[in-house]
C-alpha cells in the first residue's frame, strides 16, 4: 500500500521568504539543503535567511536616508520577522510529514507495514520516506493511539542495493476521522541545543 | 575562528546554567559589527558584518552542541541495546571538552516487536558531576538496532508542540 502522492496543501502560500539580491543566495543554499542532508542545514538556512533579510532590510533604511540608529533598528527588526517567518514554514512543512506519516500508520493494523513518502513544495527540508508499521494499540474509552515504528531511508542507496535506514518510535492518536502525532516535546532538561 | 568560539561558548555555558549559549552568538556579532562599524565609519557594513558573524556563531555553536548531545545519546542507546530483561546498566559520557560530562543507570523496560525493526524501551537516569549524591532525574526514551549497533529512537515531537524549541 503506497500513500498517494499528492501536492502538499500546507506548503502553498509559504513561499517568498526573502525576496531581490540575498534571495538569490538564499534559493542556492535551499537548493543544497534540498539536495543533501546535511547535518544542521535547517538552523544554517534559518541564520541566513534572516541574516540576509536583515542586511537588506538595513540596506533600504540607509537609502532612502533613516539616521544608523533607526537603520539598525529597522535592520534588526526585519531580521526577526524572517527568522519567524522561516520557522514557522519550518514547523509547517514538519507538521506536514508527521500528518503523512500518521496517516499512514492510522489505516494499518498491528503488525501491518505500508509505505509512506513526502514531497515538499518548498525546499527548506529533504523530501523523506520510508516504511511505517503499528506495534499496539493504546488508549481507551473514546480514545484511540497507536504505538508506531518508522523507517527513513536514505536516497543514496548503499553497493548491495538496500537503501540505508534509520528507525524511529513515535506516537499516533485519531482525532475525530484523523490521524495525528502525540509524541510530545523532550522534558526541559533534556532540550540541550533544540532550543 | 568557529572553534574557539564554540570553546569559548562552552565555558560560558559551564560558568552557569543560567547563561545562554546563544548570548555568545549576539556579543560575538555584536563586538565585531561595532568594530567594523568604528572601522569603516558606515553603520550598514558594520551591521551586515555583525550580523554575518553572528549567523555563523550560532551555526556553529549549535552544530557542536548537537553533535555533544548525539555523542550522549549513542552511549544509552549501546547500553540499552547490550541490556538483558530485567538487568540495570550503568553509561556515562566523557567529552573531549570536559564540561556537561553525565552519568546514570539505564533499565530495560520492554522490547518493541515490530515488524520494521527491533526496537526497545528504556529508563534511564542522567547525574552530572562526580559527586555521589548528585540531583538524578529518570527519563523514559526508545532505541532501535540498526544494522550492529543501537541508536536513539525517539521521533521528533509533534509540530503542535514545539512551541519554543525551534
Amino acid at each position: 500500500m503506497t500513500h498517494p502522492l499528492k501536492k502538499d496543501p500546507l506548503d502553498a502560500g509559504t513561499r517568498g521568504t526573502g525576496r531581490g539580491r540575498p534571495a538569490a543566495a538564499l534559493t542556492l543554499l535551499m537548493l543544497l539543503c534540498a539536495t543533501a542532508t546535511l547535518p544542521g542545514c535547517g538552523a544554517l538556512l534559518a541564520e541566513s535567511s534572516s541574516a540576509a533579510a536583515g542586511v537588506a532590510g538595513a540596506s533600504i533604511a540607509d537609502a532612502i536616508g533613516a539616521g544608523a540608529t533607526a537603520t539598525t533598528g529597522i535592520g534588526l527588526g526585519v531580521q526577526a520577522g524572517a527568522r519567524a517567518g522561516l520557522q514557522y514554514a519550518q514547523r509547517r512543512v514538519h507538521g506536514a510529514a508527521q500528518s503523512r506519516i500518521a496517516g499512514v500508520a492510522g489505516a494499518l493494523p498491528v503488525g501491518g507495514v505500508a509505505r509512506w513518502e513526502t514531497r515538499h513544495d518548498l525546499p527548506i527540508e529533504a523530501d523523506e520516506q520510508g516504511e511505517v508499521t503499528v506495534v499496539r494499540l493504546i488508549g481507551g474509552e473514546g480514545l484511540s493511539c497507536k504505538e508506531i515504528v518508522f523507517s527513513v531511508e536514505a536516497a543514496p542507496e548503499t553497493a548491495d542495493g538496500a537503501p540505508r535506514r534509520a528507525f524511529y518510535t513515535a506516537a499516533i492518536c485519531r482525532d475525530g476521522e484523523v490521524w495525528r502525532w502525540a509524541s510530545a516535546e523532550p522534558a526541559t532538561e533534556r532540550w540541550g541545543s533544540l532550543q | 575562528m568557529s572553534g574557539t568560539v564554540v570553546r569559548l561558548a562552552l565555558v560560558a555555558l559551564a560558568s552557569g546554567p543560567l547563561v545562554a549559549c546563544g548570548a555568545v552568538a549576539d556579543l560575538t556579532g555584536a563586538v565585531t559589527g561595532g568594530v567594523a562599524a568604528v572601522a569603516t565609519a558606515n553603520p550598514i557594513v558594520g551591521y551586515g558584518i555583525g550580523i554575518g558573524v553572528r549567523a555563523v556563531t550560532t551555526t556553529a555553536i549549535n552544530y557542536a552542541v548537537r553533535r555533544r548531545q548525539q555523542a550522549a545519546q549513542d552511549e544509552v542507546a549501546a547500553v540499552i541495546g547490550a541490556l538483558e530483561p530485567g538487568e540495570t546498566r550503568s553509561w556515562k559520557i566523557e567529552h573531549d571538552i570536559p564540561i556537561g560530562n553525565e552519568h546514570g543507570e539505564v533499565r530495560l523496560v520492554r522490547t518493541v516487536d515490530s515488524a520494521l525493526a527491533t526496537c526497545r524501551e528504556a529508563l534511564f537516569s542522567v547525574a552530572s558531576g562526580g559527586a555521589p549524591d548528585a540531583p538524578r532525574q529518570w527519563f523514559l526514551t526508545t532505541a532501535c538496532r540498526q544494522g550492529d549497533r543501537w541508536k536513539w529512537a525517539a521521533a521528533e515531537p509533534a509540530a503542535e508542540r514545539w512551541g519554543s524549541l525551534q
